[in-house]
């Protein structure tokens, strides 16, 4: 069928932990479901516009300020994004983050909270879809109901540009400015992510889709105005999901998933001045269960994602990193038209 | 989009099929699956009947006896049965729905002329991909030897011999796609038995008795395993 006859909508997630990583997905009331994380292998019609919003509310585990003088207490990663289909097999986007990072410090004997915001740095990104029927070829411009069944693939690509001030900082026990990499809004440097995704709706239960979403983001190092060179390490994902269709209703356009997933996250170790970060990275496996309501060419996901297990380097050391999270609330808003 | 699948819903509230009794084909009208308060077999005026004819193996038209009464009978040993029908104008006023063009009531909302037909295949012919007729028309494309339950299958949706994009496609009463530019769509055979596959299409009309022509066809043919 023509991609817009059910309301065939591309949604976009594009989620930003605190270094970043793409997920991009798409569903339509009797296709495929889209996850909150994983990326699903849907591309946008051809000539269509996509504008999307998430959320990724993020609150960090705290402990005793004699452990940690200095804690990152609550993150929101806003992320704003228009797609649009070149071709049915071919769709690119533009993402602007916007970033509220909040931490509180210790100082002389009482605390207080740094809180830094504002735009991250700009993201294009490029989608390419194949599907394998009766062979492997680009996702055509029509799919009816059996073929959006198929196998479907993506490989994608993107690139995000150094238009974010990456030497924000707080100054207010400095006047120079405390070194601190990750409470900064950009990367000082563009960074680069490709992925391959997988996604196959079950032929004998339409309701039920499988998800596989791979990714590698790479970083490079960048040098500070303290003089300061930092390299955020390389992250590696593995996300799977299931989408569970709970209910439809076609006449008033309205369906209703089930979401969950388990992603699976690799982080090197950061690099300062050349020198590995020894509290840094390691390896989490987190869930992630939710559900994803549509209206129309309206879509929207709520969902809570949580560590499951995780072996972080000095894991001892780190507050505030990716593993360390009581919880992280994903909300997502999209708009086709 | 709304408004071609509500015209589409009126074109579609009613089934044009072909049953065999004994060494007859019987044109039926009404609901295949008639819903509460619905009437299984609807009574026709023949004079409705476009056409009614058989083929054989090679796609050519073969003589047959066509008794034009209500319910339409053919006798003969056909390929194919091929039915072409017109349920006439309808027009959609605020006192409801009536069987008449849109210069004859009072208050027209929007009108439309709707033509069906149906192909009934009892054996394919040898080149199953051609269109026997310039009406719409759904083919298959490929073997009919590799039918079968489960795997998928094109067909292709053809209007005066030529492929037709944006037809919808609906398999067992259910909407499963519309064409693309070379008029094929891609379906899976769900279950063993007959096999109803409809296509659907409107076109602009004159104005002055509708707004649109509305076609349906349906393809029925039995899958055995």
């Amino acid at each position: 069928m023509k991609r817009s006859v059910y309301a065939l909508l591309g949604f976009v997630g594009f989620s930003f932990a605190h270094h970043g990583v793409a997920s991009l997905g798409a569903v339509g009331l009797e296709g495929p479901g889209a996850p909150l994380e994983t990326s699903s292998s849907a591309t946008l019609p051809q000539g269509r516009w996509l504008l999307y919003t998430k959320l990724d509310h993020v609150r960090w585990k705290r402990y005793s300020f004699e452990d940690f003088s200095d804690q990152k207490s609550r993150h929101d990663f806003w992320m704003f994004g228009v797609g649009y289909g070149l071709k049915p097999w071919l769709s690119v986007y533009l993402f602007a983050p916007y970033y509220t990072k909040r931490e509180v410090k210790s100082e002389d004997g009482s605390t207080y909270t740094y809180r830094v915001s504002g735009f991250a740095d700009l993201q294009l990104m490029a989608v390419l879809g194949l599907k394998y029927d009766r062979g492997l070829r680009l996702v055509p411009e029509r799919e009816s109901l059996e073929d959006l069944m198929d196998w479907h693939f993506t490989l994608y690509g993107g690139v995000s540009l150094p238009t974010a001030d990456a030497n924000k900082r707080d100054r207010r026990r400095d006047p120079q400015g405390e070194f601190a990499p990750d409470m900064a809004l950009g990367f000082g440097k563009p960074t680069i992510t490709f992925g391959f995704t997988a996604t196959k709706q079950m032929v004998n239960l339409p309701a039920l889709t499988f998800l596989l979403d791979t990714s590698y983001l790479k970083f490079f190092e960048h040098t500070y105005n303290t003089g300061d060179k930092f390299k955020f390490g390389d992250e590696f994902r593995l996300n799977t999901a299931l989408a569970y269709r709970l209910y439809t209703d076609q006449g008033r356009g309205i369906r209703l998933d089930l979401l969950s997933e388990v992603n699976y996250l690799y982080i090197q170790k950061d690099r300062e001045n050349g020198q590995k970060v020894e509290d840094s990275g390691g390896q989490i496996i987190y869930g992630v269960l939710g559900s994803r309501l549509y209206y129309k060419n309206l879509s929207l996901g709520l969902g809570v994602k949580v560590p499951l297990w995780k072996d972080l380097n000095q894991e001892s050391q780190q507050q505030g990193a990716e593993g360390k999270e009581r919880y992280r609330l994903i909300a997502t808003l999209s708009l086709l038209f | 989009m709304f408004l071609v699948l509500f015209l589409m819903a009126h074109a579609l509230a009613h089934d044009l099929w072909i049953e065999k009794k004994d060494n007859s084909y019987i044109l039926y009208y009404g609901h295949t699956k008639p819903k509460e308060g619905e009437e299984r077999f609807l009574a026709y005026n023949p004079e409705k009947v476009i056409k009614f004819e058989c083929y054989d193996e090679g796609g050519r038209l073969k003589e047959a006896r066509v008794e034009r009464s209500y319910p339409s009978k053919l006798y003969g040993q056909c390929a194919v049965v091929y039915g072409l029908f017109s349920s006439g104008y309808w027009t959609k006023t605020p006192e409801g729905t009536k069987n008449l063009p849109r210069d004859r009531v009072g208050n027209p909302i929007e009108s439309w002329v709707s033509y069906e037909s149906v192909k009934r295949v009892e054996r394919w012919p040898e080149d199953p991909s051609k269109p026997l007729t310039q009406d719409l028309e759904v083919v298959l494309e490929g073997r009919p030897s590799e039918l079968s339950v489960g795997k998928k299958f094109t067909l292709r949706v053809y209007y005066g011999g030529k492929p037709l994009k944006d037809a919808l496609v609906s398999y067992k009463g259910k909407t499963v796609g519309a064409t693309d530019s070379e008029g094929r769509v891609n379906l899976r055979i769900r279950e063993e038995g007959l096999q109803v596959i409809s296509a659907s299409f409107r076109e602009r009309a004159d104005g002055t008795k509708a707004d649109y022509i509305i076609r349906t066809t349906t393809l029925l043919f039995e899958l055995k395993l």
